[in-house]
């Protein structure tokens, strides 16, 4: 992904205001969507791309923190910068204990609102990957067989390929040619990375 | 004589007693006589009463004719005495008559005793009906003095070219002279008070010249230094033998006056007090205004910034043509800065919040009273319900009259242009529960619940107008928005702020069958204060 495929949201019912963050936006290089209340923002059809909402806190209807309240209900993950009139302190604690990038209080500095949005792309860009590795090793375990799986679980737990072939009920060879097919199905060059997905994977080691 | 004449006749001879009956049979007097002879029976007989004449003997055994006369004046002054007497020296008959007899009749011609009974039944008719006419006149007169005394109104005459002056009672008592002194116009100009005296010298010398009705008012300055307000009327008059005079009356209107002048304090006192709220809302809201015009002002600014900053960055690009579309931006945004400015240059100053218990029902009644001319002034009808338990909120009592003030206002206002169509307006009071506590509109309601459940108090203020614009809803609570052609468009976004400093909400409805809605809620608990 390159930094041009990141699109920045912006939520102002102050159309002004709303176009000079564009037009920051636009100045690094970034790309900005322009939405004049949280309804519309909620409605649109958004791009799946690294991607950061700059939030104004007071909006008619529903208002800034009432959005994030809602974005954090659905699941959605998107990082908030918010931007306000007037700083209101117990409302940007609030904020920021909501998981908020940033609280900025109109006027600011360009750069300081640059900067949150290059580390809530950040951020995003790193969530997203994660999210897609996970994806990418969810799919990979879902190919392995039943059998396969026992014998995963049973090697990143530390068993030896004899005493798994005696939980197990078959040979050691048995055993070594599953192994082995994990290994590769799961991609895994070592067993320490193997355990590192197990781990990810959250997969339960059944109790000898 | 119709009926039968009863006499009550002093007399010690019956014969004489008959003699005297047939005498006036014979004339057609009949009557019905009770003879006495002692004094005792004379004054028993008196005192029973009923008698339409006395006849009396001069000389008796055991009493005698003057002192049975002195007995009756005193007794009956009206039942006539007519001496009836063999041997009266005429000295004794002409003190008897000074005494207050009617007459005397000699038994020798007693012939006479006709006409003289004749006479004195006439004139003792008279005198009864002279004193019932009296009685008449003093009631009446007792009447109108009471009248006066009730009124503080005296009566006055006046004739002009004599000069001569009469005063009732009660003109007297309100002049504070003795009624025994002569009332002459010098005594008025004696009691006029001194700033009044010239003015009402010349008003008595052109009513005597023009001699048409006069009414006017002025003051009198009493010896103990109290000021009495007088209002005097006259009208022309010509008296019986055809001379002019003026008949007026004086009324004491101190306690008239008194009372319109404490009215007349109370209100402006009140108006006072609506101008200084008026003053005080716009004020204290430098408080709230200022959070208001942060914000407003905060806009264009932290627009300017980012397009200054974007235009920089533009230029460091070489994207000249971008840097020049920032740069006009930046005039726009100033410019749009310069005109917020503008308007709120008029504003004044901060003063801090003050906060006390407030019961809201009482701050609902006290902005009600200062909103009444308004109300009345465009014939709204305003109806209240209000909780008769509502809790203390904590709060700035001058600031939360301003918010209940602007809505009230803003209502009669919303209804002032309708042409028909009942105008009224509705406050009401009540306790609710917050179900989920944020911003969206049906978030309180009204259920029967413990009373540690009731989180919040609710104003309401509802109209008849035209109700509101769904679409212009999200707009109504921003500065200077307004729908009214002189409106600042400060109103609302003051009053929300004051609102939310207070840890409530204030919020419109459109959804209200007819007019509009708008509601407060304060928190109850004082926690919640910001």
């Amino acid at each position: 992904m390159t930094e041009t495929d990141a699109v920045v949201f912006v939520v102002d019912d102050d159309a002004p205001v709303r176009e000079s963050l564009k037009n920051l936006i636009s100045s690094v290089g970034l790309r900005a969507e322009l939405f004049a209340s949280t309804q519309e923002f909620l409605r649109s059809k958004r791009p799946d791309v690294p991607s950061c909402l700059v939030l104004d806190v007071r909006l008619p209807g529903l208002s800034g923190l009432d959005l994030q309240k809602r974005i954090t209900e659905a699941g959605m993950e998107i990082p908030i910068i918010f931007i306000t009139g007037h700083g209101d302190i117990p409302m940007s604690v609030r904020a920021m204990k909501a998981g908020a990038v940033e609280f900025l209080t109109k006027p600011f500095r360009d750069q300081d609102l640059l900067d949150a949005i290059q580390l809530a792309l950040e951020r995003d860009r790193k969530a997203r990957e994660q999210r897609a590795a996970i994806e990418d090793l969810r799919r990979r375990f879902a190919s392995l067989t039943a059998r396969e799986r026992e014998v995963m679980a049973r090697v990143v737990a530390g068993l030896l390929n004899k005493q798994i072939g005696g939980e197990l009920g078959t040979s050691e060879t048995t055993v070594k040619i599953h192994r082995h097919q994990v290994m590769e199905k799961m991609g895994a060059g070592s067993l320490p990375e193997l355990v590192r997905m197990a781990d990810r994977l959250e997969i339960l080691v059944p109790k000898s | 004589m119709k009926s039968q004449l009863r006499i009550l006749y002093l007399e010690d001879d019956p014969s004489d007693v008959e003699l005297v009956q047939e005498t006036l049979a014979i004339n057609d007097i009949r009557c019905d006589v009770t003879r006495v002879e002692t004094e005792a029976d004379f004054i028993a007989s008196l005192e029973q009463g009923g008698f339409d004449l006395i006849l009396a003997d001069y000389t008796l055994p055991s009493f005698d004719g003057l002192s049975a006369l002195k007995i009756a004046q005193q007794d009956c002054p009206h039942v006539p005495l007519i001496f009836v007497s063999g041997t009266l020296s005429e000295e004794v008959a002409i003190e008897a008559l000074k005494i207050g007899a009617t007459d005397y009749v000699f038994k020798t011609r007693l012939s006479r005793i006709v006409p003289s009974v004749q006479r004195a039944l006439r004139e003792a008719e008279e005198r009864i009906d002279l004193s019932r006419a009296e009685r008449a006149l003093r009631r009446s007169e007792a009447y109108l003095a009471e009248a006066q005394k009730l009124s503080h109104t005296g009566s006055f005459g006046w004739d002009v070219s004599s000069g001569k002056i009469y005063w009732s009672q009660e003109t007297f008592r309100i002049f504070e002279y003795d009624p025994s002194a002569d009332p002459t116009l010098e005594l008025v100009f004696h009691r006029t008070h001194p700033q009044d005296r010239a003015l009402v010298r010349q008003l008595i010398d052109r009513v005597s010249q023009e001699r048409k009705d006069f009414d006017f008012e002025h003051r009198l300055l009493m010896p103990n230094g109290f000021v009495k307000y007088l209002r005097v009327v006259g009208r022309p008059s010509k008296d019986e033998s055809g001379s002019f005079e003026f008949l007026g009356a004086v009324t004491d209107i101190t306690e008239r006056k008194r009372a319109e002048e404490e009215l007349h304090q109370k209100e402006a006192s009140l108006r006072e007090a609506q101008t200084e709220l008026a003053h005080v809302s716009r004020v204290t809201t430098m408080g709230e205004l200022a959070a208001s015009i942060a914000h407003e002002v905060n806009q264009p600014l932290a627009a300017v910034i980012l397009n200054a900053s974007a235009c920089l960055r533009w230029l460091a690009a070489q994207n000249l043509e971008a840097a020049r579309k920032s740069a006009s931006l930046v005039i726009a945004d100033g410019h749009r800065a310069g005109q917020i400015i503008g308007r709120i240059r008029a504003l004044a100053k901060k003063a801090p919040p003050q906060k006390d218990w407030l019961d809201l029902n009482q701050t609902i009644g006290e902005v009600i009273a200062m909103a009444r001319s308004e109300v009345r002034r465009n014939h709204v009808s305003l109806h209240t319900q209000l909780a008769n338990d509502l809790p203390l909120i904590l709060g700035d009592r001058i600031q939360l009259q301003q918010v209940m003030l602007n809505l009230l206002i803003n209502g009669i206002e919303a209804m002032s242009g309708m042409g028909e169509g009942p105008r009224e307006l509705w406050v009401s009071s009540q306790k609710v529960t917050a179900i989920s506590g944020e911003s969206e509109e049906d978030t309180f309601e009204e259920k029967a619940l413990a009373e540690a459940e009731w989180t919040h108090v609710l104003i309401a203020v509802r109209d008849s107008g035209p109700g509101l614009d769904p679409k212009g809803l999200d707009r109504l609570f921003d500065a200077f928005y307004t729908t009214k052609p002189k409106g600042l468009g400060m109103g609302l976004a003051i009053s929300r702020s004051i609102i939310e400093a207070h840890g409530g909400r204030l919020w419109a409805m459109a959804k209200a069958a007819r007019g509009a809605v708008f509601q407060f809620a304060l928190p109850i608990r004082a926690g919640s204060l910001s």
